[in-house]
Order: C-alpha cells, then structure tokens, then sequence
C-alpha cells in the first residue's frame, strides 16, 4: 500500500470505531493527507526517509503540534494552539511521519480523563478503561486506529495503558527522548517513549523520537547501542543468549492478582532456556521509592499549576484539582529528602544491575479496571498501589517496556515488564522482541469487526 | 506500601495554612477532598527522613543531566 492509500485506510477505520474508542480529541486528516501525499511523492522520487516514512501515527495531546491546539485533556488547554512543534514532533516530521491527530489523555496526564472529553474505551472490552494517563495512544494502537503513538509517563502512563491494551510500550532512559514542548507534569519524572503494536514497530519509533534536544536541559546524547538507525532486533539474539535475568515475583506476590502472576511467570518460563540464567531478586527500598515518587510528583505538578491553581482552580477536573491542592502541602524538606532517597536508590540499584542485565516484572497488578465514574475519587492505598509496579524505574531513570504476555482470565491482556539499566534501551527492546517472537502473543487483536 | 499514620487535626491545619499561603480556596467541601491524600502524602515524610538519615552521597545540581 502507498503512504496515502495506508492513510486513507486509517482516517476510514477511524470513522468507523472511534465514536466508540473515543481514542481522538483532534483529528487532522487535511495535514495528514498532505503529509503521506508529500512522503509517497518523495518515496518515488528515491528519497526515502526510513521506516517511519509515509507512516500513520498519532500523539498523545500533550506534545504541543504548531497550528494544532493541544489541550492536554484539560479545560484549561481547551483552545490552546501553540506556534511550534515539540522536539519530538519534529523529529516524527522529519522521519516523514504521517501525523493523523491528537490523542486523548488523563487531564495533564494526572490521574484522571476530564469529563469534558470523556473515557477511551479499552478495544478488548469496551466496559473497560484503556489505564492511563496515554489512554488514547493505547485505544488507538490496539484498535489499529494509526501505526503508532507517542506516550510520556511519569509513574507508569506509557506502560500501564500499553499493558491494558495488549501492545508494546516504552519508558526510555530519562533525558533519551526530548521533552522540549511537552507539557511536564513532574519534571524530574517525566519521560516521553512510543506506543506501538510489536516491539519492533516501538524501535522503529524510538529511533526517530530519541535524540539529543539543546532546548530540554535533561537531554542525553544518545551512546552506541541506544536509539537510532540500528540494526533489526534480532540482531542482538546472541548477546541475550548470556543474559542474567532478575525476576521479581515473592516481593510484588501479595499485591497482585492470580491470572496476572500466572502470565508473568508463565512468560519467564519461556525467557529462561533464552538466556544464560534467571534467578529471583528484590528490589531494594521498593517501600522508600514509593514514598519519594509520591512525594516528587505531587509537589512538581502542584509547583507547575500553582498559578493556574489559585486562578482557575473550577476548570480542572475534580480529582486532579484536588490531587494539586494536595501536593500544595508538602514541605519543602520532604521534597529534598524525597529527592536524597532518589539518590540512594540510584546507586542501591546500581548494586542490583551489577548482578543482573535484567528485571522482569509485571507491569500491573491486575486486568484494566472497569471505566470509571465521571468523578470517582480512588482512595490514597488504592492510588499509592497502582503505581507500586511501574513508578520506582521513574524515579530511577530507568529504561521499562511493557510487552504483551497473555490474558487474564477474563480475557484481558497482561504485560510484562522488563527493565535494564540506564542507557540500556536497546537491550531491553532486545529482551522485549525475543520474548515477543517466542511467545507469539502480538498475533491476537482484539475482536473489534 | 501503607503510609505510617500522623496527626490528622495537625496535618489539616498545615494543609489549610499551606493551600491559602498559595491562594487556594480551602473550604471545608474541598478539605474533605484533599486531607486523604495529603495526610498520606505528609506521612511519608519520617519515612523518608529515616532513609536518609545515613546518606552522604550528594545531590546532583537541579537542572543538570542525570539530576535524578
């Protein structure tokens, strides 16, 4: 198929299923017709650009888009039309990425979808929420509404809804990818990565998104063996075969559910006669983490919409605008010890990765929740665990996928999540690809025609 | 991953102290909203305090590479 036939395919198929996924705010098919007109043009003059060129994929609405408002699925961003890309963006653009439009989200990515747009709806179970805060960028991929999408996670957000939905999802190592235009919701925690239906299609899109950004003081220079015009996954199948794998099970036991721990073992299994050895490790100062991730999300979001805060406090949605005025309370010298445990962790970890190339683990702690009620308040325990699986590797800067490892026994996907050290991003999508092609879950799509 | 429990008038004066410093309306409607959460939140403090109470490494300059 050429750029524009696979394009018109996707804004048809989005016409069809999306009144139902509602995984768009804004769609944009005039730029997106231009866009893979432009790239098939190019592609049959010989200037091929690589694998993302005439390719449709979409954005979580956080990544701000010239010309295109961005509302972070928000009220208060509801009209807001920025002048310029985000680095990012750019980067798809010049990857000649076919950007179909913008991807609805928790409002500011925090905790919640505003009622001013209502909930994605999970293509394996459309009673069942996608997870979040990329809610959106997981309906659309599963639902096979575009290619692939951006996601940002700042405890979880990529991989948890990647997990939800049954497709692959990727927090890179911190500062990889640019956050230049995008709409922070904790600085120190956030991370931008792609969202896509096998690992391979996420390499491909990280590739283009990582890159170092003068204008993100976070950004890294990407080392050999990261991102960026490498050679196909299965490349690195010998490397894995010396692996050392930390599964983490009888620490996380209690908190998560039976099917769930089934499949996470169950995909072990399948990792162990792949690799040199799997052994059982704990993950240090997990109780402390969580207490600092808390602790740093709260007080970065509430310091980044404190003004709004005090002026608009009416136009965020309930539950974010009472977790903003929640994080207005932390002291400033429980931010800094948050901060001084970071540290800890930091080189506690450091130890652990000495003695292993890999953690595994589940990415959730049970199936997609049903879609909740317009402003249903969670409880502290019941947000606090929620995160447990997936926020420590923010607050550390690790590089964690969620890649598909089955069903629940209700039939909703599971993912596992495999995490490496810093830096060592194309390992893990490494790891992800080999336990992906084993396995053979990417092959199922939900039941949606 | 239980926070330790503190105080729970304390913390509501601090919270109210702190919401209006940053001119946030703290009606009794909106408190009831917010202290679950930030009595959770203000309980991890001695946990984090405890945690730290032996490290010397140091803290990277905010805003440089690998600040985390």
């Amino acid at each position: 198929m050429s750029p524009v036939e696979v394009t018109e395919a996707c804004l048809a198929r989005i016409d069809r299923l999306d009144r139902t996924l509602n995984a768009f705010i804004t769609l944009t098919p005039d730029r997106a017709l231009a866009a893979a007109r432009r790239a098939e043009g190019e592609i049959t003059a010989g200037h091929w650009r690589g694998r993302l060129h005439g390719v449709p994929i979409a954005l979580k609405d956080l990544f701000a888009t010239a010309g295109v408002r961005t509302t972070c699925g928000s009220r208060i961003l509801r009209d807001w039309v920025p002048a310029k890309d985000a680095g990012v963006v750019r980067r798809l653009h010049e990857a000649g990425a076919v950007i179909l439009g913008k991807l609805n989200m928790s409002e500011f990515a925090y905790a919640a979808i505003h009622s001013d747009y209502g909930p994605p709806r999970n293509p394996w179970n459309l009673d069942r929420f996608t997870g979040g805060s990329s809610s959106g960028s997981g309906a659309a991929v599963a639902g096979g509404l575009c290619f692939g999408a951006t996601g940002t996670d700042t405890g979880g957000s990529i991989r948890n809804p990647a997990a939800h939905c049954g497709i692959v999802g990727l927090k890179p190592t911190y500062g990889l990818v640019s956050r230049a235009g995008v709409v922070p919701l904790a600085w120190s925690l956030d991370h931008a990565g792609p969202m896509a239906g096998t690992v391979e299609d996420a390499a491909i899109l990280l590739d283009a998104m990582a890159g170092f950004d003068p204008a993100d003081p976070t950004s890294i220079v990407p080392t050999t063996g990261d991102a960026g015009a490498l050679p196909p996954l299965e490349a690195s199948a010998p490397a894995l075969r010396s692996l050392r794998l930390g599964a983490v099970e009888g620490q996380l036991a209690k908190e998560t559910s039976a099917d769930v721990a089934a499949r996470v073992r169950e995909a072990v299994r399948v990792l162990q006669p792949l690799v040199a050895e799997v052994e059982e490790v704990t993950l240090p100062m997990l109780e402390e983490m969580v207490a600092a991730w808390w602790t740093i999300c709260l007080a970065e979001a509430s310091a980044y919409h404190q003004q709004t805060l005090a002026e608009r406090a009416q136009d965020f949605g309930p539950i974010v605008r009472e977790r903003l005025q929640a994080g207005l309370a932390i002291p400033a010298v429980q931010y800094l010890q948050a901060q001084r445990v970071r540290r800890a962790a930091v080189l506690e970890f450091d130890k652990l990765l000495a003695g292993v190339d890999l953690l595994v683990l589940p990415a959730t702690f049970a199936e997609a929740p049903p879609i909740p009620a317009g402003d249903a308040v969670h409880s502290s325990e019941v947000l606090r665990r929620r995160i447990v699986p997936t926020a420590p590797f923010n607050l550390l800067g690790l590089p964690a996928v969620s890649v598909p490892c089955g069903f629940t026994d209700s039939g909703l996907p599971v993912g596992l999540q495999i995490v490496g050290r810093s830096g060592e991003d194309r390992l893990v999508l490494a790891a992800a690809h080999l336990y992906e092609q084993s396995a053979g879950w990417w092959t199922r799509r939900p039941p949606l025609e | 991953m239980a926070a330790e429990t503190i105080d729970g008038p304390s913390v509501k004066a601090f919270v109210i102290a702190a919401m209006r410093l940053a001119g946030v309306a703290a009606d009794d409607e909106t408190l009831a909203r917010v202290l679950p959460l930030a009595e959770t939140t203000l309980a991890d403090g001695p946990r984090l305090t405890r945690a730290t109470a032996s490290t010397l490494e140091p803290l990277a300059h905010p805003g440089r590479p690998g600040a985390w």
